[in-house]
């Protein structure tokens, strides 16, 4: 019982923490719609900036509402300049510029500050106090306070002043709020500038547990995101008890279920997150749907091959354009390094498995952060079948899509009950798991060491060296993806699941059979991705749990909404991006390389907010217009 | 009597499409002025154009000022109250939160209580409810909260689209006479769309007719009224 009760006030504690980040992140997308990604890292950089005054002798109350005072300024300032032009973007290219706004502050962060590990003040005695048989420690009581009177302040304040009810109208009902006078815009960056105020004092509790380094709140925002959506992502009070559940949850399990240990505290944890979205999708405290513009209607379509049907010169010129593209891909390996070509061969791969993602998130609507999980399910069918299965390499990659594609259909069932963005954070909670898995069955998977797989051999006697045999071995499946898929997306089927996305209700009365599709869907885009899961284990030679972490899954997405929402030839070029911008970034900066890469992922939506398709599609128009003139 | 609003060959459009195609009118110091005009015409527009809520060219005057390039927050700031096409109350907050935030731009608190208070008297109704949200009330008594929450403001001039649409005949009347109450005790100017000709030719002192995006006709709201082949041809009353 002791350890129990023990065990609960531990997790009040952590919960806490989790309750005030969980809380930043609903005011922000109260205030905005936006989920911001890089609240976390926004935080981190803040308790640096506290880190520096302290070292500069500064008390600490002071350097810690001088912390406060310059967060606010900041995130007002970043809502004003970044997220601001970007404000009829659609959704998508917004939380890209958010993904870019993360790793911009985790790199600046490890560069000026070194990714050496710093102990951080606390405000609080470290005395344990003991009541009975159970310790609460005095520092976990302060964080709890603190917590506490954050909610209060800010409860009275969205309540009772006037500012805070303008707050809330203008995430509301913009128009309506434009027509009382409130400044809608202003409004907006006041709801950055506040969450990454809240954001910084949970920096501030959290730096003395876990130190202060440029990485210390990927943990620690992962929990807070499964508090949010637990409780409900339009609810303040909902991330606060979601929090605390959260880190009750945690401990216990760590605790009391002896297989958990803590190697699966993470996954029971996002578990029990799915479970409570099933029974009631909008989380514990949510009221309506959450985020109508999550639903993807604001994503201009852009139409592929809008000249197929009519065979016109124009056609004719992209099948041409499209056998010289195809030939020059056959003429590479003959004149690149194998290097090269290894990186070619992995961007084709990326490339079928941003097709798989485009299928669902660009033409279905479905956003998917967890494509991660089916591509790591295809790697490591491939690995296993091979390694322990002792089975020739070409039967386990069809062997792998099939997997995946009914694990895809599978996981698309319970899927469906889930919008908008609980579908995104349930996948991305499915995302986050799959290191922890993959390293607890080690007797298939070889836990953290992976599994090293050999080059695969040149059959029938071909004149090519392995490199060059795998390049065209995942060349040719490119094609015949990119055929069926192209097939597929322009007919009936595209039709139908385009209908689904735009208008479910009308399509539904249509006879297309919603539920049915959409499963469908999900499983024939984690087929996609699964065989390039397949693929890119025989390409790299290695499987091992950290490969397939979250940054993989975020990466996809990046991919598709770069190359450009439902568009085909986008996945092309968004694996393109994710494969050559992050080592030409390394060209550019040694030392702060993803900051660079961050830079050109906003640069990039800036110039193309529909992605590099949808901007070759409006240069097509316009220079189609200014020819018929 | 000295003009408050004075448009001048207003166009406006949505997107490519040219909606009205070079309006001019006025709105006269404490009258009543209404729009008529069948579904499509731009009456609508015209509300929308004076609000700044679309792209326009000509010229728009307040009391003499352009406030044609102005964004919508800084016209309604000079005096501008404008009841939507559509109601456009804030559903998820509570009636008297939708108040409390029409008289959001008032610097003076307690006047505002006050005429939170006066509202309650105008529209009974929203007194009983004012803890409720605003989603959950009726049609009537939305429209209701609607020109409330406008009044709020205390405007100078203040655009009603369609107030009568979906109403019941009673409330319809009882919303009207507070309108010609306001504008004749509080002096404020009125400018009215109106899908009912004689409802609104009853309470206007002037008039003017939209068909597809020009002014056909204007004048005095008798006019309108007593000339059978007017009412006939256009209003179909
Ligand atoms: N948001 C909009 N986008 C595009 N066209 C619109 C929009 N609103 C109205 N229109 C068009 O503008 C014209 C005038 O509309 P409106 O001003 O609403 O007319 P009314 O209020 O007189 O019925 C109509 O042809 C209508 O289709
Ligand atoms: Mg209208």
């Amino acid at each position: 019982m002791d350890t129990f009760l023990q065990q609960i006030v531990s997790g009040l504690a952590t919960g806490g923490i989790y309750a005030s980040l969980a809380l930043a992140l609903v005011m922000i997308y109260q205030a905005t719609d936006v989920v911001n990604f890089a609240q976390g890292e926004m935080a981190m950089f803040s308790t640096y900036l506290a880190w520096s005054l302290l070292n500069a002798g500064v008390p600490y109350w002071i350097a810690f509402f001088s912390t406060l005072a310059i967060a606010f300024v900041g995130g007002l300032l970043i809502e004003r300049t970044i997220i601001r032009p970007m404000e009829n973007a659609p959704i998508l290219s917004i939380v890209i510029v958010c993904i870019g706004l993360l790793v911009i502050f985790n790199s600046l962060a490890g560069w000026i500050y070194s990714y050496v590990i710093q102990s951080f003040p606390s405000p609080f005695p470290r005395k344990p106090l003991k009541i009975g048989n159970i310790v609460f420690g005095l520092y976990d009581i302060g964080i709890i306070g603190i917590t506490l009177v954050l909610l209060v302040l800010l409860y009275l304040f969205f309540r009772y002043t006037s500012l805070g009810l303008a707050m809330r109208a203008a995430a509301q009902n913009p128009v309506s709020s434009r027509l009382v006078g409130i400044r809608v815009s202003w409004m907006l960056a006041l709801g950055w500038g506040l969450a990454a105020m809240i954001g910084a004092v949970a920096g501030m509790m959290i730096a003395p547990i876990v130190f202060l380094e440029p990485n210390m709140m990927g943990g620690v925002m992962i929990y807070a995101f499964a508090a949010a959506t637990l409780g409900g992502f339009n609810s303040p009070m909902g991330a606060v008890i979601g929090g605390i559940l959260v880190g009750i949850t945690e401990n216990l399990a760590g605790t009391y279920i002896p297989f958990i240990g803590t190697d699966l505290k993470l996954t029971v944890a996002l578990l029990v997150i799915l479970i409570v979205l099933l029974v009631k999708p909008t989380g514990l405290f949510g009221r309506t749907r959450a985020g109508k513009m999550w639903e993807m209607k604001r994503t201009p379509q852009i139409p592929e091959f809008a000249g197929v049907g009519v065979p016109s010169v124009h056609s004719y010129w992209k099948i041409i354009g499209l056998l010289g593209v195809l030939a020059v891909a056959v003429l590479l390996p003959f004149v690149v390094s194998n290097y090269r070509l290894f990186q070619f061969t992995l961007a084709y791969v990326y490339a079928i498995a941003l097709l798989g993602l485009n299928i669902l998130t660009g033409y279905n609507g479905q956003i998917s952060l967890g494509h991660g999980a089916f591509y790591a399910l295809g790697a490591y069918t491939t690995a296993i079948l091979i390694e322990r299965g002792e089975m020739a390499y070409g039967w386990t990659i069809p062997i792998a899509s099939f997997i995946c594609l009914i694990t895809g259909f599978l996981f698309g069932i319970p899927a469906l009950r889930l919008e908008g963005l609980y579908l995104s954070l349930a996948t991305f909670a499915l995302a986050l798991s799959i290191p922890q898995i993959l390293k607890y069955f080690e007797s298939w998977t070889g836990g953290v060491q992976g599994i090293i797989l050999s080059k695969p051999e040149v059959p029938f006697g071909l004149p090519l060296n392995p490199d060059q045999w795998l390049y065209f071995l995942v060349l040719g499946i490119l094609v015949i993806s990119f055929g069926i898929g192209w097939n597929l997306l322009r007919g009936r089927v595209g039709r139908a699941i385009i209908a689904i996305r735009d208008h479910p209700i009308a399509a539904e009365t249509l006879g297309i059979h919603n539920a049915l599709y959409k499963s469908l869907t999900f499983g024939v885009s984690a087929m996609y991705t699964g065989t390039a899961g397949a693929l890119g284990a025989l390409v790299v030679q290695f499987v091992a749990p950290d490969s397939f972490n979250e940054f993989l899954s975020i990466s996809f997405l990046v991919g598709v909404v770069v190359g450009g929402l439902s568009s085909i030839s986008g996945a092309l070029f968004g694996a393109f991006f994710i494969q050559f911008v992050p080592t030409y970034a390394q060209n550019i900066s040694k030392a702060a390389p993803w900051a660079i890469y961050g830079i050109f992922l906003i640069a990039f939506m800036y110039v193309m907010p529909t992605g590099i398709a949808g901007f070759l599609q409006k240069v097509r128009g316009r220079l189609g217009r200014f020819r018929r003139k | 009597m000295a003009t408050l609003l004075e448009v001048e060959n207003l166009e406006s459009f949505y997107g490519q499409t040219k909606v009205l195609r070079g309006i001019s009118f006025r709105v006269e110091k404490g009258s009543i002025t209404t729009i008529l005009g069948a579904n499509g015409a731009g009456k609508t527009t015209t509300l929308r154009a004076v609000c700044g809520m679309v792209r326009t060219s000509g010229k728009i005057l307040l009391d003499g000022h352009r406030i044609d390039k102005k964004a919508t927050e800084d016209i309604v700031r000079l005096g501008v109250g404008h009841v939507p096409e559509g109601r456009g109350t804030f559903v998820n907050l509570t009636v008297e939160e939708n108040l409390r935030l029409g008289g959001y731009i008032r610097k003076e608190k307690k006047p505002m209580m006050e005429d939170l208070n006066k509202m309650y008297q105008y529209f009974p109704v929203l007194g009983e409810r004012r803890g409720q949200l605003a989603g959950t009330l009726s049609g009537g008594e939305q429209q209701m909260l609607a020109i409330a929450r406008a009044l709020m403001l205390r405007p100078r001039l203040l655009l009603l689209d369609e107030p009568s649409l979906g109403l019941a005949p009673r409330i319809v009347q009882e919303i009207f006479r507070i309108v010609r109450k306001i504008n004749q005790e509080e002096g404020v100017s009125v400018l009215l769309v109106e899908q009912n000709a004689s409802i609104a030719l009853d309470l206007a002192d002037q008039a003017f007719l939209l068909e597809t995006g020009r002014v056909v006709l204007s004048g005095p709201s008798a006019i309108f009224r007593e000339d059978d082949s007017i009412r006939r041809s256009y209003l179909g009353y």
